[in-house]
């Protein structure tokens, strides 16, 4: 059987990396022996895997950052608390903003028969280990240069749960404005509750005007946060007052507590966007002022 | 077709396989599994993520493939080889990341057509040369290209891995390989 070169085309990577059966590996060879523009071609795949061979051969050496006692760090405390929470707490899972309405039921069973599981297992597994600190080094500097992966990142390390402004409100006292209005300074764009070596942390992701990002995290330990080696000093913002880290690419961090709850926002500007932060994020529940 | 029927004539030792025995310990929860794992598949995912994000994003979705894979791990049912679905999870998190980044054919040329480049000109380092064309091509094609041409994957390997049809990859392959000779040609490759 003969075959154009088109046909051979269509067959020359299967040819190549040994892929066709013998029947057509004798009709490519057949058309090869009398073609010189389909044995160019040929050529070419081999050049090409000459020259992935040639970068391989050059060895790649991954980073510090992928040490595995780097690495092994960050899985620890990703895997600090249980997957579940206790029984007696409700999941973010059931919250109706995370959730399509007919799964729901499906969730409620599901979440009932792992509450039970977890329950005994948690009964069996003794207290829990002492709040540690967190370390946020390595988001704070990711968040900045790319706070879409840095999020993703973030979640993924501390189990995140989407979950309800009234929830933020149950959890910290603190509400979050979520209705954009006139001369609103930021727009809530995430929420989430973050399984924490320290505590169980909400983070809120917001927008500015112009579309960037700053995150907005509320704890309620007083266990440290780490977030790097940038200076620090205080100063007093919107009347309270508030710790001010500088982060690499001109950009800030800052702390300061409402009541019990501990404030912390990542990626802000200067002082005066934090100052509209602290005001952005007053409580309106006397409960919970300072 | 069939695989394997004749000689091939590229080279192909293929991946290194991970013991299931290895993968099982760690599914129980034994840390120096867990190190021994991860030190073998660490350096070649890293490889595959800095092709396919570029070298500058390669650390960080290499720690987010590997944070994924580790709290996944309970979900591997050894119904298909460990790589395969380490490699899928490497491999969506890799496009995942460049869709996010919107980094399709983010690279400009900037290197004069070969015409006017003498020799000295294309001493371009491989590594160099393949960072460029990688980053001007269809991501898809990329993984693709690299499952085969780096990891030495079988199609049948590479069609589980990327979830296509088997019958798909050939002719992938065939886009793969065209789309960057034609890149590398215009950045002056001249094998």
């Amino acid at each position: 059987m003969t075959i154009d070169c088109h046909e051979v085309e269509r067959l020359l990577s299967s040819y190549y990396d040994g892929e066709l059966d013998r029947p057509s590996v004798a009709t490519v060879e057949h058309h090869l022996a009398v073609c010189r523009e389909c044995r160019s071609e040929l050529r070419r795949f081999e050049d090409l895997s000459s020259l992935v061979r040639e970068d391989d051969r050059q060895g790649l050496v991954p980073p510090p950052q992928l040490d595995w006692n780097t690495f092994a760090r960050q899985l620890r405390e990703s895997k600090s608390y249980p997957a579940v929470a206790p029984a007696n707490r409700r999941s973010g899972l059931l919250d109706p903003v995370a959730v399509s309405p007919r799964w729901r039921p499906a969730i409620i069973a599901a979440s009932f028969l792992l509450a039970v599981g977890l329950s005994a297992w948690w009964s069996l597994s003794g207290p829990r280990a002492t709040p540690g600190e967190t370390n946020l080094e390595a988001f704070v500097r990711q968040f900045i240069r790319d706070p879409e992966t840095a999020q993703m990142r973030l979640l993924a390390q501390y189990r995140g749960e989407p979950i309800r402004t009234t929830a933020v409100a149950r959890h910290l006292g603190l509400p979050i404005p979520t209705r954009p209005s006139a001369g609103e300074p930021f727009r809530l764009v995430s929420l989430h509750k973050l399984r924490m070596p320290c505590c169980d942390c909400v983070e809120a992701v917001c927008t500015r005007n112009d579309g960037t990002k700053i995150a907005v995290f509320g704890h309620n330990c007083a266990a440290r946060v780490r977030l790097g080696n940038g200076k620090s000093q205080q100063v007093r913002c919107d009347g309270k007052i508030c710790q001010l880290i500088e982060l690499p690419e001109s950009r800030f961090a800052a702390k300061w507590q409402v009541g019990n709850v501990r404030l912390l926002v990542v990626g802000a500007r200067n002082k005066a966007e934090i100052e509209r932060l602290v005001e952005w994020l007053r409580p309106d529940l006397p409960s919970s002022h300072s | 077709m069939s695989a394997g029927a004749s000689k091939p004539i590229a080279s192909n030792p293929g991946p290194t396989r991970v013991d299931p025995a290895l993968v099982a310990r760690c599914q129980s929860g034994n840390p120096a599994a867990q190190q021994e794992l991860y030190e073998a598949c660490m350096p070649r995912v890293y490889r595959l993520a800095t092709r396919l994000v570029g070298p500058q994003d390669a650390a960080d979705v290499t720690q987010t493939i590997f944070l994924q894979a580790f709290s996944r791990l309970d979900q591997f049912q050894g119904a298909a080889r460990f790589e395969t679905w380490l490699y899928r999870l490497a491999v969506n998190e890799a496009l995942q990341f460049l869709r996010r980044q919107k980094r399709y054919r983010s690279v400009p040329l900037e290197t004069e057509p070969s015409a006017n480049r003498d020799r000295s000109c294309l001493a371009l380092e491989a590594r160099e040369l393949l960072d460029l064309a990688f980053a001007q091509i269809d991501p898809d094609l990329r993984a693709i290209f690299l499952l085969r041409e780096s990891e030495q994957m079988s199609y049948e390997e590479i069609a589980q891995t990327l979830e296509i049809p088997a019958g798909t990859v050939g002719s992938r392959l065939n886009r793969a390989r065209k789309q960057l000779q034609s890149v590398l040609s215009r950045l002056g490759w001249a094998p």
